[in-house]
């Protein structure tokens, strides 16, 4: 398993038990991908989940720039038309994992966008 | 959720009422603003963001879209934070609708939610009274200025949380009242026309023309106290009446003059520009048009020191307003006038070493150069102004 899909699954994981509500994974499109796709309550969630090793590249969460998150933003955009479920409450989540010394740290911040 | 909150917009010194509408709606998190917003405007969200999350709410994570009506035309100045993020406050339901309806709002925000001092308050608030509106809420700063204007009630604030005690009847702000423009600190010490000794001709001619605001034009050698004098006019100059001080004071609110130590003019105002200053300086100007010196001198004196040095171009375009009594400045975004009724007072010397006709000294310019000196002056500006010869 690769590391990337090794820490959705992780991150899947944390938010069942944080009470979320899984609707889909590894939702693909022409505009981009989205992670996870979660309801936390009435509000729709959208995640994208970064997985690192070591922090040579800096953290887990510097990598979703502002270029990433305008593509995560279209494909939020194409999810909401076919799934007609615009008049949800919607928000983008990540959540940062970084792996080291076989132990795990997870972040999960919300509402990152802008 | 929808909201409306009233507030004012400027343009030139005339100023009407804006609606700042804010609707929430589901989808992603987003901050609009529509309704032709300027930078200051447009940089506001992110101001009214961080003040109201400083100030202990949380920021709905909703689609927000500001409009401000009426939308077609141009909205600036920060006075625009504090009636938006009201907006967002109330249609997330922190505050009542219904109360803060008879309100109109100005003000700018700090990131930590603090209210700060805005430009053109007094004339937003004429506009606003104007249109029918009673309660005004706006900073602290500008309570003493805005208090010129005694038919409405203000309710300064210094902070977000005490607009919203006050709403919620936890705190009482008291209608700000004080000022007939009189226990005003003076902006400087003003120089006495006494010290002026001997040169009885020119204090006489000094004299009528502050009694009756002619314009001067005091030539003189160097040394002979052109400049001495000058300075001392404001003292001998006449009261303003309290609409003068009224439309002295709109002018400065406009331009960002007044600071809280000197919150209203109630004084004549002297304005002596270096010669250096560039057109837009003197007769005011820029994309959205700020008044000049010009507008800054009226109803007071306009001090040009050493004429000859300004740029002929810069004296060619006081003709107009002199004449006039109003600049009216045309830019892309629209035609604004101001008043400018200003008396003009200039010193020069007769020629370019000074010293022409001085019972002392030898003048030692050729013909040509003096002429050539005095033709920098044009005709007219020289024909408007009464001419004394030290």
């Amino acid at each position: 398993m690769s590391l990337g899909s090794f820490g959705e699954k992780l991150a899947e994981r944390f938010l069942i038990n944080k009470g979320y509500k899984i609707l889909e994974r590894n939702f693909r499109c022409k505009q981009g991908e989205i992670d996870i796709i979660a309801l936390d309550g009435i509000v729709l969630v959208f995640i994208e989940v970064k997985t690192r090793r070591n922090q040579k590249f800096g953290l887990p969460c510097e990598a979703i720039t502002s270029e990433k998150l305008r593509h995560l933003k279209k494909a939020v955009a194409y999810y909401t038309m076919i799934s007609s479920v615009e008049q949800y409450d919607m928000r983008i989540d990540a959540i940062e994992i970084l792996i080291k010394d076989g132990k795990q740290y997870l972040h999960h911040l919300e509402n990152v966008q802008e | 959720m929808y909201s409306q909150i009233v507030s004012g917009s400027l343009y030139g010194l005339a100023s009407e009422q804006v609606i700042v509408e804010t609707d929430l709606s589901p989808g992603l998190p987003a901050f609009n603003v529509v309704g032709l917003p300027d930078t200051t405007v447009k940089e506001s969200k992110e101001r009214i963001r961080a003040a109201i999350v400083n100030s202990g709410y949380k920021f709905p994570a909703k689609r927000i879209i500001i409009n401000l009506s009426p939308a077609g035309t141009k909205k600036e100045g920060t006075h625009f934070d504090l009636p938006i993020a009201l907006g967002v406050m109330t249609s997330a339901g922190y505050i009542e609708k219904e109360k803060i309806n008879d309100f109109a709002f100005l003000g700018e925000l700090s990131l930590d939610g603090r209210v700060n001092r805005i430009n053109g308050a007094l004339p937003l608030v004429i506009g606003l009274r104007n249109q029918g509106i009673e309660k005004i809420i706006l900073p602290m700063d500008n309570a003493e200025e805005a208090s010129a204007i005694v038919d409405v009630k203000l309710y300064p604030v210094d902070h977000l949380n005490e607009i919203t005690a006050f709403f919620e009847n936890r705190i009482k702000i008291l209608p700000f009242k004080k000022n007939n423009f009189d226990p005003v600190k003076k902006n400087q010490e003003r120089l006495d026309f006494s010290d002026v000794a001997g040169q009885e001709n020119i204090k006489r001619a000094l004299q009528i023309s502050a009694a009756a605001s002619h314009n001067v034009l005091l030539i003189g050698p160097p040394g002979s106290g052109k400049t001495m004098m000058a300075k001392r006019m404001p003292g001998i100059l006449p009261d303003l009446t309290y609409e003068e001080k009224l439309e002295v004071t709109k002018i400065y609110s406009i331009a960002g003059e007044l600071s809280a130590d000197c919150p209203i003019i109630a004084e004549r105002p002297f304005r002596s520009p270096h010669h250096t200053i560039s057109g837009a300086a003197l007769v005011g100007g820029g994309s959205s048009p700020k008044p000049g010196e010009v507008s800054l001198a009226h109803f007071g004196v306009l001090f040009l020191d050493e004429l000859p040095e300004f740029n002929r171009n810069i004296l060619q375009m006081l003709r107009q307003p002199m004449e006039d009594e109003r600049v009216v400045i045309s830019r892309m975004k629209g035609t604004v006038s101001y008043p400018s009724k200003f008396m003009l007072l200039a010193s020069m010397n007769p020629c370019p070493c000074g010293y022409y006709g001085d019972p002392t000294h030898e003048c030692t310019c050729s013909l040509i150069q003096i002429r050539h000196y005095l033709s920098k002056i044009s005709g007219p500006l020289m024909d408007s102004s009464g001419r004394v010869i030290i």
